[in-house]
C-alpha cells in the first residue's frame, strides 16, 4: 500500500487521446493507492498538449515539456531532475491501460526483494518472451513500457543514457541495474494492456522509427557492453536480419556516426564485471536480449 | 442536376463514331480533346470548367443510364468521403490496405462479368480509361499536374498522390461500369519501349513519400530508400502515402449511428476469461468513434441457476459499469443445443434491424483498434477480418484476468475465407461482423441441429444472403489453453456436430448448380484443345486441387491462352455463387 506515487509519461499530442480515454482512467481504478501525481513530459518539445483538468479523480495531473525534442530517455532524465521523486517512481507508455492491482503489484514485488532497481509489469497481450525465475522474480531486462523504479538506484547510475535516443535504453538501464547490484524485477501480477503498434500497423512499404532505433541501438549495446568482438558479432546478426541491404547500410552508418568514445570508456571499466553477469548481460540474436 | 460534361480523348472523326455507338444519347454531351493520351489530363484540368466531368479514353461505350449513374457515384462519394474531401472516382484500381486490382469495366479479353461493389473502394492506384473528376474539390485545393507524364495512365497516377496529398480521397466504384473494346494488351514491343516508364514518377514519389515500394496494375514501382524520415534532428517533410491511403479508407465522413451488439456466450466459473474480454471492451469502447455505440448481449447457459447467474451479472455490471450488459438467460429448447439456443435468442432479443452482430466467444478478446475500422461495415455485406491465436496457461485457482502464460501464436488471415467452401474453417467466430438482418434470415431458414462448428456453418450459410469484405486488420486475440473443445481427444460428439451442419449447408443448395455446370462445360472446352501434361494440370486444377496445381499450372495454362478457364475456376472457388450473383447485378444496373 502506497499513499502516493509518482508517474512519468513521456507523450506526444498525437498520444494524449491514447492517455485521456485509457491511461488515466485505468489509474483511477488502481487499489490501494490514494494520489497519483502524473507528470506528462511533450517530447517533441512542440509546446503543451494537455489542456485538461488537473485533477481527475486521484490522478493530479501537470505537464512539465521542455521546449526543446527529446528522446525517451532524455525525457525520463528530465522529468526526475525537474521532480526529484523521492524513494520510487513509475516510468509509462502513454498507449497503456492498467489493471486494477497493477501498482499494488509492483510495489509488493519491488518491496519483497532487497536492493531493487528497477520492476517491469506484465505486458499484455504480447509479452517478450524473455522468461523470469518464479522464486526470485529475477529476469534478465525490463522493458520500459511500464517501469517501477528505484529513485537511489536511477540517481547513482545517472539515468538513462540519453545517445540511445529510442528504444533499447531499457535493455541498458537494465544491465546498468546489474553491474551496480540492482536486481531487475518481473511483476507476473501486475497486468497493463499495451497493444503496440508494431503488431498490427507495420507495413513492408516502409520502415519504422522502432526498426530503424532498435537495430542501431542494438549495435550500440553490442558494443558498449562487449566491445568490438560483440559489435563484429552484432554486425553479423544484422547482416543475416531479414531487412533490405540498404536499410542494413543506413543502420552501418547511423552507428558509425555515433562517437563512440563514452561506450569505449564504459566497456573498458566495467568488462570484468559484465563477464561476471554473463547470464544476464547477453546477445542471443539479432535485437536479442534473453 | 450537378453541372458534368463528359470527354472523350479523340479525333473528331472518331468521335462522330463514337456518337453513332451511342445511340439515344444527347449529342451534345459528347466533346473530345484531339491532342493526345497525354495531354488530355492537363487539358482537362486547365480547360474544363464544369464542377464535375466524365473523361473517357476513345475506345470506351458507355452505358445509357451514364447520367443517373454518375449522379449516384457522386452521392456516394460524398457519403463516403465527405462532399469536399474526393477528387476522383473510377472504376478500375488498386484498392487501398489489400492492394487487390478491382476491375469494374469489361473488357473482351476476359469476358468475366466484373463483381458489384456494394460500397465504395478507396483507391491507391487508379486506371484512367473513365474517370469522374470532383473538377470543384481539385479547383478549391489547387491542385495541378506538378509535371506532365508520357502516358494518361501515370498522369491520371499523379492525379491520384497530389489528391492524397492535399487530403482529397480516391475512388473505385462498380457503378462506373463500362464497355471497352478493342483493347490493346500484352504487347511486347510496347513493353519493351515502356521499360523506362517509371523514372520520371520514381523521382516525384521518392521526393514527395517517404515508401519504398507502390503497387500498380503489374510491377510494383521501387523507390531508392532514403532514410531522412528515421533520423534525429533531420527534418523530413514527405508524408507516409499508404498510412494516408489507410486513413482515408477507414474515415466515415458520415457518420451513421452503427450499433454493435456483442454475443458472448457464457457459464459459469469463466471469470477470468470474462474479466478479460470486459477489460478490452472497456478499451476498446473509450476510445471507438462517437458513431459507434456498443451494447454486450451476455447469454448465460441454461446449466447455470439463475439465481447463480444474477450474481455473477451483477458483479460484471458493477465492475464495468461503463458498458451496456445485457443478461440473456437460454431457455432449454429442444430442438437446438445451447450454443446455437443462446445465439438464437440473442438476436431475437436485437430490435436494430440495422445493427450489427460480433460474435466473441468468452474466452477470446478484442483489439482496441478494431471500431476504427467499422466504418466499413455495411448492412448488406459481412465484415471479415484476421484474429491472432495466443498459446495460454490459467491458473485454476486464480481469480485473476490475466494468464499465467502466454505467447503470440498463429494469425488466422481470413484473406482466404473462400476455403470454408472446401470444408476448412478458417475463419474463427470472432473474425466475422454480421448485419443483424442476415443473421436473422439464417435463424429464419434453417434449423441449425449441431453443436459445435455452428460458428463455420452460419459463415457459410450467411453467404448466400451477403457477400464477404475482407478487411486486412486483427480485430481479435483467440485463447488456445490445450484442453479448449477442438483439441479434444475424442472428437465424436464434435465430428457429428460437424456432419448435422455439414448436411444442412449441402442441402441447402449452397453450391449453384449453374454456376458448376456453367464451369464445367468451360473446362471441357478447353480440355478437348489441351494435350498431355497440360490436359491432367487441367484435370487436377478442376477437380479442387487449387493450391499447388493452381500455383504450378496458372504460367503453362496462361501460354496456352487458358486465362480466362482459370480466372473462372478462380473466381468460383473464391467467391463461389456469390461471385455470378453479384456480376449479374452489376450488369443488371
Amino acid at each position: 500500500m502506497r499513499d502516493k506515487i509518482t508517474v512519468f509519461c513521456s507523450v506526444s499530442a498525437d498520444e494524449i487521446e491514447n492517455v485521456r480515454t485509457w491511461l488515466i482512467p485505468s489509474l483511477n481504478r488502481q487499489k490501494n493507492i490514494n494520489e497519483i501525481n502524473l507528470y506528462f513530459i511533450n517530447y517533441t518539445g512542440n509546446g503543451i498538449i494537455w489542456d485538461g483538468d488537473t485533477r481527475i479523480g486521484k490522478v493530479v495531473i501537470k505537464e512539465i515539456s521542455d521546449e526543446k525534442q527529446m528522446g525517451f530517455g532524455e525525457s525520463h532524465n528530465f522529468a526526475f531532475e525537474k521532480i526529484k521523486p523521492t524513494d520510487q517512481f513509475i516510468i509509462i507508455n502513454p498507449d497503456v491501460s492498467l489493471h486494477e492491482g497493477c501498482f499494488d503489484a509492483l510495489g509488493e514485488c519491488y518491496d519483497k526483494s532487497e536492493n531493487v532497481g528497477v520492476v517491469e509489469a506484465c505486458q499484455v497481450p504480447f509479452e517478450h518472451p524473455k522468461g523470469y525465475d518464479k522464486k526470485t522474480n529475477e529476469t534478465v531486462w525490463a522493458s520500459g513500457f511500464l517501469l517501477f523504479v528505484n529513485s537511489d538506484f536511477f540517481k547513482k547510475v545517472g539515468g538513462f543514457d540519453p545517445s540511445f535516443w529510442m528504444y533499447c535504453e531499457d535493455v541498458d538501464l537494465s544491465w546498468r541495474s546489474w553491474l551496480t547490484g540492482y536486481k531487475v524485477l518481473y511483476c507476473p501480477d501486475a497486468g497493463a494492456y499495451h497493444f503496440t503498434g508494431g503488431h498490427f500497423d507495420y507495413r513492408d512499404d516502409r520502415f519504422y522509427l522502432e526498426q530503424y532505433w532498435s537495430a542501431r541501438n542494438f549495435l550500440v549495446l553490442a558494443y558498449k557492453y562487449f566491445g568490438q568482438a560483440g559489435l563484429n558479432k552484432a554486425r553479423r546478426y544484422l547482416n543475416a536480419s531479414h531487412y533490405p541491404k540498404e536499410f542494413k547500410q543506413s543502420i552501418l552508418n547511423a552507428f558509425d556516426a555515433i562517437d563512440t568514445q563514452s561506450y569505449e570508456k564504459f566497456y573498458k571499466e566495467n568488462k570484468d564485471k559484465i563477464s561476471e553477469f554473463d547470464k544476464k548481460i547477453k546477445i542471443t540474436g539479432f535485437n536479442q536480449y534473453h | 442536376m450537378e453541372q458534368i460534361t463528359i470527354k472523350y480523348c479523340t479525333t473528331e472523326d472518331e468521335l462522330e463514331k463514337i456518337r453513332d455507338e451511342h445511340v439515344g444519347f444527347n449529342e451534345s454531351v459528347f466533346s473530345h480533346i484531339d491532342e493526345g493520351e497525354d495531354k488530355f489530363l492537363p487539358h482537362i484540368l486547365n480547360e474544363v470548367s464544369s464542377d464535375y466531368v466524365l473523361i473517357c479514353l476513345e475506345n470506351v461505350i458507355l452505358p445509357r443510364n451514364i447520367f443517373t449513374i454518375i449522379e449516384d457515384v457522386i452521392g456516394r462519394a460524398n457519403d463516403q468521403f465527405g462532399t469536399e474531401l474526393w477528387s476522383i472516382i473510377g472504376n478500375y484500381g488498386v484498392e487501398s490496405m489489400t492492394h487487390k486490382t478491382l476491375k469494374y469495366l469489361r473488357d473482351r479479353r476476359s469476358q468475366i462479368l466484373p463483381q458489384s461493389s456494394i460500397n465504395m473502394r478507396t483507391a491507391e492506384w487508379i486506371d484512367g480509361r473513365v474517370i469522374l473528376l470532383n473538377l470543384k474539390n481539385i479547383r478549391t485545393k489547387n491542385i495541378t499536374l506538378p509535371y506532365v507524364e508520357k502516358s494518361h495512365e501515370l498522369n491520371t497516377a499523379l492525379l491520384l498522390f497530389e489528391s492524397y496529398k492535399n487530403d482529397l480521397a480516391v475512388g473505385i466504384d462498380s457503378l462506373l461500369y463500362v464497355y471497352c473494346k478493342n483493347e490493346k494488351r500484352d504487347n511486347k514491343d510496347e513493353d519493351d519501349e515502356e521499360s523506362g516508364k517509371y523514372k520520371d514518377i520514381t523521382n516525384y514519389l521518392q521526393k514527395n513519400f517517404i515508401n519504398h515500394s507502390f503497387y500498380t496494375f503489374s510491377d510494383d514501382i521501387i523507390v531508392p530508400f532514403s532514410d531522412e524520415y528515421l533520423q534525429r534532428d533531420v527534418r523530413d517533410n514527405r508524408n507516409d502515402f499508404y498510412g494516408m491511403v489507410k486513413k482515408k479508407a477507414t474515415h466515415s465522413a458520415v457518420a451513421n449511428k452503427k450499433e454493435i451488439n456483442i454475443i458472448i456466450r457464457t457459464q459459469l466459473l469463466r471469470d477470468d476469461f470474462l474479466n478479460r474480454l470486459f477489460d478490452t471492451i472497456r478499451i476498446s469502447q473509450a476510445s471507438a468513434p462517437t458513431y459507434i455505440s456498443l451494447r454486450v448481449l451476455l447469454a448465460i447457459n441454461n446449466v447455470v441457476d439463475q439465481a447463480k447467474g444474477n450474481v455473477l451479472l451483477t458483479e460484471l455490471q458493477q465492475k464495468y459499469d461503463d458498458i451496456q450488459i445485457e443478461p440473456i438467460f437460454i431457455e432449454s429448447d429442444s430442438k437446438q443445443y445451447p450454443r446455437v439456443a443462446a445465439l438464437k435468442q440473442s438476436i431475437d432479443s436485437i430490435k436494430n434491424d440495422d445493427s450489427f452482430v460480433w460474435l466473441v466467444d468468452d474466452d477470446d478478446f478484442i483489439f482496441p483498434h478494431s471500431f476504427n475500422f467499422m466504418n466499413l461495415l455495411h448492412k448488406n455485406i459481412l465484415f471479415v477480418a484476421n484474429s491472432l491465436i495466443f498459446h495460454e496457461e490459467w491458473s485454476d485457482d486464480k481469480k485473476s484476468s490475466l494468464p499465467t502464460k502466454f505467447k503470440r501464436g498463429k494469425l488466422f488471415d481470413t484473406a482466404e475465407y473462400y476455403k470454408t467452401l472446401e470444408g476448412d474453417n478458417n475463419v474463427p467466430v470472432c473474425s466475422v461482423i454480421y448485419p443483424v438482418s442476415v443473421l436473422q434470415k439464417v435463424f429464419d431458414g434453417y434449423v441449425l441441429y449441431g453443436d459445435y462448428a455452428e460458428d463455420f456453418t452460419i459463415f457459410l450459410l450467411a453467404q448466400q444472403y451477403a457477400p464477404v469484405r475482407h478487411v486486412p486488420v486483427t480485430i481479435a486475440g483467440i485463447s488456445y489453453r490445450g484442453t479448449n473443445t477442438v483439441h479434444d481427444e475424442d472428437r465424436t460428439h464434435w465430428s457429428h456436430s460437424y456432419a448435422t451442419f455439414m448436411s444442412e449447408v449441402v442441402n441447402s443448395g449452397h453450391m449453384n448448380n449453374m454456376s458448376y455446370d456453367y464451369l464445367e462445360a468451360e473446362m471441357n472446352a478447353e480440355i478437348k484443345r489441351i494435350t498431355g501434361e497440360k490436359k491432367s494440370l487441367l484435370r487436377q486444377l478442376f477437380s479442387g486441387q487449387l493450391g499447388d496445381v493452381m500455383n504450378k499450372s496458372v504460367p503453362i495454362l496462361r501460354e496456352e491462352g487458358v486465362v480466362a478457364f482459370v480466372k473462372y475456376a478462380y473466381l468460383y472457388k473464391k467467391y463461389g455463387r456469390g461471385y455470378f450473383r453479384d456480376g449479374i447485378e452489376s450488369v443488371e444496373q
